[in-house]
């Protein structure tokens, strides 16, 4: 049944996006209303300032609604769509506030868990996708986890991430390579449920 | 030879995927032809990490700025879906396509908590036929009288609730992979109008000494403290019913406190509301 309400939920995304191609703004309501409290822990995780990511989860949502009819199904789901233009914006950001020393140095000391709380949690499906990433997460070992941090919330690429670290840049592939496959078979029924 | 080859393909898997993180984007890169299935995959992976994070609410300022800009005035004043079933139920936007469908899985699950409620439903009113039995034939006097009354009246009460149109159901059932009271269940019976509501729990653990059980309910804002209740035998059954819900609610959950008065829920959380279901 949950894997249903899960395919349930890609497909009425779909037709968000369709409804916001053909100006529904009661689409994007309801897309916003879905998908705001997960893009504004990304845009906090990455920007560290609630202000700063209310502002990037604000445009993101205006990108959406300017270009949606650029979304291609193909190439990923609308939840990943969303959290690629958030990321995105939120990283562009960062570069521009030149505070990527402090951002990677967060994601390389900070646990997770410090942003524990209960609140806003929109869904069950939510919450359960919620607690088997951080499950999976924590199961890779610290050094995989901090340099998929570093790329994914810091947007340093693999040579910036050896510079910063001191640790040579094959390791660094390495590390965020063995990280994603251990992700991508974790992760593989909710990957082809995104699919 | 394979050991130089199997490096070289795990050198050229390395710098795919390096190229794939550093290049994360939206859209597709000019020029790329297709869409590689594994490409697809790990760009999967990467638009769920951010599921891992405590999910943050922005200010509703953010949502009435960008519905506002969007032309969408009416959409901006439009209260957030109320209770967690916001993804359950058939959003005006995503169209008669999905409303069959979504319909048949929503009579499905009526179906399942009507079928479990039905069976309380028939005790309540067995429960309710005994009690007026009891009234008519025994002659009590004073205070029992009046606790067999108030009992009387809530049990019509909450039988009326189950069989009100667009009263909604919520079951809440043990939070996480590895539970602390696994055996624990409730049902929360929410009034049509929202003006009141009754939650029955069973197969809760006693509370050790000074703890309690507290309601929360988790409202875009934050979470606003409900009622505390303490379980003092085993398989014993709680009931408790009060007057109105806070805006803004999004979800149900109970959690195990040391203080019974605390604002905030410090304690494990034992259970959680899943999506409702809405008489019909």
């Amino acid at each position: 049944v949950k894997s249903r309400e899960k395919s349930e939920q890609q497909a009425e995304d779909a037709a968000l996006i369709e409804g916001i191609v053909v100006r529904r703004a009661e689409a994007l309501a309801d897309l916003y209303d879905r998908y705001s409290h997960l893009l504004m822990a990304l845009a906090s995780r990455v920007l560290g300032d609630p202000a700063d990511a209310e502002e990037v989860l604000q445009e993101a949502f205006l990108q959406v609604w300017n270009q949606a009819g650029r979304y291609d199904a193909s190439r990923s789901s609308v939840s990943t769509w969303l959290v690629l233009i958030t990321r995105s914006r939120a990283i562009d950001r960062l570069r521009n506030l030149r505070v990527v020393q402090r951002t990677a140095t967060a994601a390389q000391h900070e646990n997770p868990e410090t942003h524990a709380s209960p609140r806003g949690v929109q869904n069950v499906l939510n919450a359960e996708r919620r607690f088997r990433l951080e499950e999976e997460l924590s199961k890779l070992p610290a050094e995989q986890r901090q340099v998929l941090e570093m790329a994914f919330y810091g947007g340093m690429t693999q040579s910036e991430i050896a510079a910063h670290t001191g640790i040579p840049l094959g390791t660094v592939k390495t590390r965020t390579l063995l990280a994603m496959r251990k992700l991508r078979t974790a992760l593989a029924e909710d990957v082809d449920q995104l699919r | 030879v394979n050991e130089q080859e199997r490096k070289e393909r795990e050198a050229l898997e390395e710098g795919r995927v390096a190229k794939l993180i550093e290049e994360l984007s939206p859209d597709a890169p000019s020029g790329e032809a297709g869409v590689d299935p594994e490409a697809r995959a790990l760009r999967e992976v990467a638009g769920l990490l951010p599921y891992a994070l405590a999910p943050r609410a922005p200010s509703a300022e953010v949502r009435r700025r960008l519905l506002a800009q969007v032309g969408g005035a009416g959409e901006a004043d439009r209260a957030v879906p109320a209770l967690v079933g916001a993804r359950g139920e058939p959003s005006a936007a995503a169209g008669f396509r999905w409303a069959l469908p979504l319909a048949a899985v929503l009579a499905l699950a009526l179906a399942g908590v009507v079928g479990w409620q039905e069976l309380r439903h028939g005790e309540q009113r067995r429960v309710i036929a005994e009690l007026e039995r009891n009234l008519g034939a025994t002659s009590l006097e004073g205070a029992e009288l009046v606790e067999a009354r108030a009992l009387l009246a809530r049990r019509s009460e909450q039988v009326a609730m189950l069989t009100e149109r667009g009263a909604e159901i919520c079951l809440l059932e043990p939070y996480g992979e590895r539970p602390q009271f696994p055996r624990a269940r409730a049902t929360m019976v929410v009034a049509a109008d929202r003006s009141h509501w009754f939650l029955r729990g069973e197969r809760l653990d006693p509370c050790d000494q000074g703890r309690a059980y507290k309601i929360w309910f988790e409202t875009e804002t934050g979470s606003v403290p409900g009622p505390s209740f303490r379980v003092d035998g085993p398989d014993a059954e709680i009931e408790i019913a009060a007057e109105g819900l806070p805006e803004g609610l999004v979800t149900i959950s109970i959690t195990l406190e040391h203080d019974p008065d605390c604002e905030t829920p410090e304690g494990p959380q034992v259970l959680r509301a899943g999506p409702p279901i809405r008489l019909l």
